[in-house]
C-alpha cells in the first residue's frame, strides 16, 4: 500500500539529513510503532510518509501512486495524520474543531455521515457531552484527545484498506488510562483494515499494541520486525543507550523494565 | 427543524441587518441640513414612485441625499465591510486574533503611494484635474499592493511561507516605507504636508457617485470572493501542517488570501486614507458573539464594519458642526482603548 525507496529528507541549513535512505513498505492492516531516540528522524519520516515534507531523493508511493502527483485534496480523503502538540487559540467548541476533520469530504457523496461520524469519534475518545465546550480551556491531554478524535473523523468509512491512519506521539499529555485507550483505538483501526503508523515513546505501549517495530537512529533504519524481535535488550542498549530487562508479566506476556543509562 | 432554532440561527443575522439599516438611516439623516425620517423615505423611494411623489421636502433636501449623502453612505459600508473582512481574513492567516492588514504592508505601503502622489502631482504642474484627482487612491492602492508583494516575496522561501517570517519582513519593510514617508514630507510644502496629514487620519469625503464607480467595481468582486475561503481558512487555524493533511494546497491559499486582503484593505486605504482598528475590533467582537467559524465570521464583520463605519462618520458629521471630524480619529480613540481591553483580557485567559 504504502512503499517508501530511499527516501532522504534534509532540513534547510541543517548540517546533517534527518531521514538517510530509508526503504520500506506498509501493509493495510497492521499497525506499526515507529521508536528511536530524540532526534532519530521519526517525525520527519512520518511527515514524509504523509506526503508534507517532499523528500530529496527516493520517493513515497500510496496505492502504487507517487504521493506527490496525488491532489492533497484526495490524499485527504484516504489518510489522516495527527501532528505533535497541534497549537490553536481560537475558540472553537470541542465539536466544531473535530468537525474540521470532516472538512476533506465537503460535497463528496461521504459528507451525509459527518454527524455520526463526529458524534463516533467524540464517544471514541470519552469525550461525549463536551461538544459545547470551549477548546482553548481544556488540558493539554484533553486537547490531545479532541484533535485525536478530529483525526479519527477524518478516516473515512468506505475503502477502509485503502486509507492510512499516521500518529505522531499520540500519548503526548495523556494519562496511563487515556494512552492505553488511544493505542487500542489504532489497534481497531488497523483490525478494520487500514494502514496505521504511529511515532512511540513508550516501548511497552509497542511491544503491547504493534504488529510491527521500525526502529530509527540518526535518520537510519535500524531494525525492523515483530515488536519481540525487534525489541531486545542489546537493541535497547545500542540504540538508546539504556540497560533493559524483557520481564514476563503472569499472563506470559513480555514487559520491558528500564533499569537506568547503559554504562 | 424546531422553529425555535431557526429563530435562534436567524438572530444575529436579523440583528446585525437590522441595525445596519438603522445606521444608515441615522447616518443619511445627520448633517448641517436637516431632514427627518418621513421626508427621508420620501426622498428615497420619490425616483421610483413616478407622479405620485409625496412632495414634502425641497430640492435642495433631495440633492444632498441624492448627491452628497448617499454615495458617503454607501462609501462607509463599503469601507467598514472591506475593512473588517480583510482583518479577519489576516488574522486568520496569521492565526492570530490580534493581527491587522498593517502587518502585510497595505497601510505603509498605502501611505507610501499617496504621499508620492501628492508630491509628484504638485510637481507636475498642469496636469488635468481627473489626473490630480485619481493620482492619490491609484497611488495609494499600487503602493499598498506593491509593498505586499515585497514582504510577501521576501518572506518566501523554496516555495513556502512562514507567516512568522512574513510577520518579520512586514515588520523590517513597515520602518522601511515609514522612514522613505518621512523623508519624502521633508521635502515636501506646507500645502502637500497638510493633505497628507488629512489622508492619515482617513476620511469619507472624496465620496461622489462617479469616484464610487471605481470602488464598487473591485470593490463588491472582493468582498463577495473571500467568504469562498471561509472553509479553508478554518482549517488553517489549526496549523499549516494540519491544514496539508486536510486536503489544503497551503501556499496557494496563502498566496490568494494575502493578495485579496491587501487588495480589499488596499481599496479602502485609496478611497478613505488609513482608518485604523476597524479590522481589528470588529472581527473581534463578532468572533466573541458568534464564534471563529469564518463561515458565519465573514457576513457577520461585513455587516459589522458597515454599521461601525456608518456610526464612527455619523458622530464625526455632528460632533463639531458644520466642520467634519477626520473619522479615522473616531475609530482609533474608540479603538484604541477596547484594543488594550482586549490585550488585558487575553493575558489573563491565556498567560500570555
Amino acid at each position: 500500500m504504502l512503499i517508501a525507496e530511499d527516501l532522504s529528507y534534509r532540513f534547510p541549513h541543517a548540517s546533517s539529513p534527518a531521514v538517510v535512505d530509508f526503504s520500506g513498505s506498509w501493509q493495510a492492516g497492521k499497525l506499526c510503532a515507529l521508536i528511536g531516540p530524540n532526534g532519530s528522524g521519526k517525525t520527519t519520516l512520518l511527515r514524509t510518509l504523509s506526503g508534507e515534507l517532499i523528500p530529496h531523493s527516493g520517493t513515497v508511493r500510496w496505492a502504487q501512486q507517487p504521493l506527490i502527483h496525488i491532489d492533497p485534496a484526495v490524499l485527504a480523503r484516504s489518510r489522516a495524520m495527527l501532528s505533535q502538540s497541534p497549537r490553536l487559540d481560537f475558540s472553537f467548541k470541542v465539536v466544531e474543531v473535530v468537525a474540521l476533520g470532516r472538512s476533506p469530504f465537503a460535497g463528496q457523496p461521504e459528507q451525509s455521515e459527518d454527524t455520526t461520524r463526529i458524534a463516533a469519534a467524540l464517544r471514541a475518545v470519552e469525550l461525549e457531552g463536551w461538544e459545547t465546550r470551549p477548546y482553548p480551556e481544556l488540558s493539554r491531554g484533553e486537547k490531545q484527545r479532541v484533535q485525536l478524535a478530529r483525526v479519527l473523523a477524518q478516516l473515512p468509512s468506505r475503502g477502509k484498506e485503502r486509507s492510512a491512519l499516521m500518529l505522531d506521539e499520540p500519548t503526548n499529555h495523556l494519562d496511563l488510562a487515556h494512552q492505553h485507550r488511544t493505542l487500542s483505538l489504532a489497534r481497531d483501526c488497523a483490525r478494520e483494515g487500514r494502514l496505521v503508523i504511529t511515532v512511540l515513546h513508550d516501548l511497552n505501549l509497542a511491544l503491547q499494541y504493534a504488529d510491527r517495530v521500525v526502529v530509527l537512529r540518526a535518520g537510519r533504519l535500524m531494525a525492523d520486525g515483530t515488536p519481540t524481535e525487534v525489541l531486545t535488550p542489546q537493541l535497547l542498549a545500542e540504540v538508546f543507550h539504556v540497560r533493559a530487562s524483557l520481564l514476563h508479566l503472569n499472563d506470559g506476556r513480555p514487559f520491558l523494565a528500564i533499569e537506568g543509562k547503559s554504562p | 427543524m424546531c422553529p425555535t432554532v431557526s429563530i435562534r440561527q436567524w438572530f444575529p443575522w436579523i440583528l446585525l441587518a437590522s441595525i445596519l439599516i438603522g445606521s444608515a438611516g441615522v447616518n443619511l439623516m445627520t448633517g448641517s441640513m436637516e431632514i427627518s425620517a418621513r421626508q427621508l423615505i420620501s426622498i428615497l423611494i420619490a425616483p421610483f414612485a413616478g407622479a405620485e411623489r409625496l412632495a414634502d421636502y425641497t430640492d435642495g433636501q433631495f440633492a444632498v441625499i441624492w448627491s452628497l449623502r448617499l454615495p458617503r453612505m454607501v462609501l462607509a459600508i463599503i469601507v467598514g465591510a472591506g475593512l473588517a473582512m480583510a482583518g479577519a481574513a489576516i488574522q486568520g492567516l496569521f492565526r492570530n486574533p490580534l493581527a491587522d492588514p498593517a502587518l502585510i504592508g497595505v497601510t505603509s505601503g498605502g501611505a507610501m503611494g499617496a504621499i508620492l502622489a501628492i508630491v509628484g502631482g504638485s510637481l507636475v504642474a498642469g496636469l488635468p484635474l481627473w489626473m490630480h484627482e485619481a493620482a492619490v487612491p491609484l497611488g495609494a492602492l499600487i503602493g499598498a499592493l506593491l509593498v505586499t508583494a515585497l514582504i510577501y516575496r521576501l518572506a518566501t522561501f523554496g516555495g513556502r511561507t512562514s507567516v512568522s517570517t512574513l510577520l518579520l519582513v512586514g515588520i523590517a519593510i513597515n520602518a522601511l516605507a515609514g522612514a522613505l514617508i518621512g523623508f519624502v514630507l521633508f521635502f515636501a510644502n506646507a500645502e502637500d504636508m497638510r493633505s497628507f496629514l488629512f489622508w492619515t487620519l482617513g476620511s469619507l469625503d472624496r465620496a461622489t457617485w462617479k469616484e464610487l464607480r471605481f470602488a464598487i467595481i473591485p470593490a463588491i468582486p472582493a468582498l463577495l470572493v473571500l467568504p469562498f475561503y471561509a472553509r479553508p481558512l478554518n482549517v488553517l487555524l489549526l496549523g499549516d501542517s494540519e491544514a496539508f493533511h486536510l486536503g489544503i494546497r497551503v501556499q496557494t491559499l496563502t498566496r490568494q488570501v494575502v493578495f485579496l486582503a491587501a487588495g480589499l484593505a488596499g481599496l479602502t486605504v485609496a478611497l478613505a486614507g488609513t482608518i485604523g482598528f476597524v479590522g481589528l475590533v470588529v472581527p473581534h467582537i463578532m468572533r466573541l458573539w458568534l464564534g471563529p467559524d469564518y463561515r458565519r465570521l465573514f457576513p457577520a464583520c461585513a455587516l459589522g464594519g458597515g454599521i461601525l463605519l456608518l456610526s464612527a462618520d455619523s458622530l464625526a458629521r455632528s460632533l463639531a458642526p458644520p466642520s467634519v471630524l477626520p473619522i479615522g480619529i473616531l475609530t482609533a480613540m474608540g479603538g484604541a482603548p477596547f484594543f488594550l481591553f482586549l490585550l488585558a483580557r487575553r493575558r489573563r485567559n491565556l498567560g500570555i
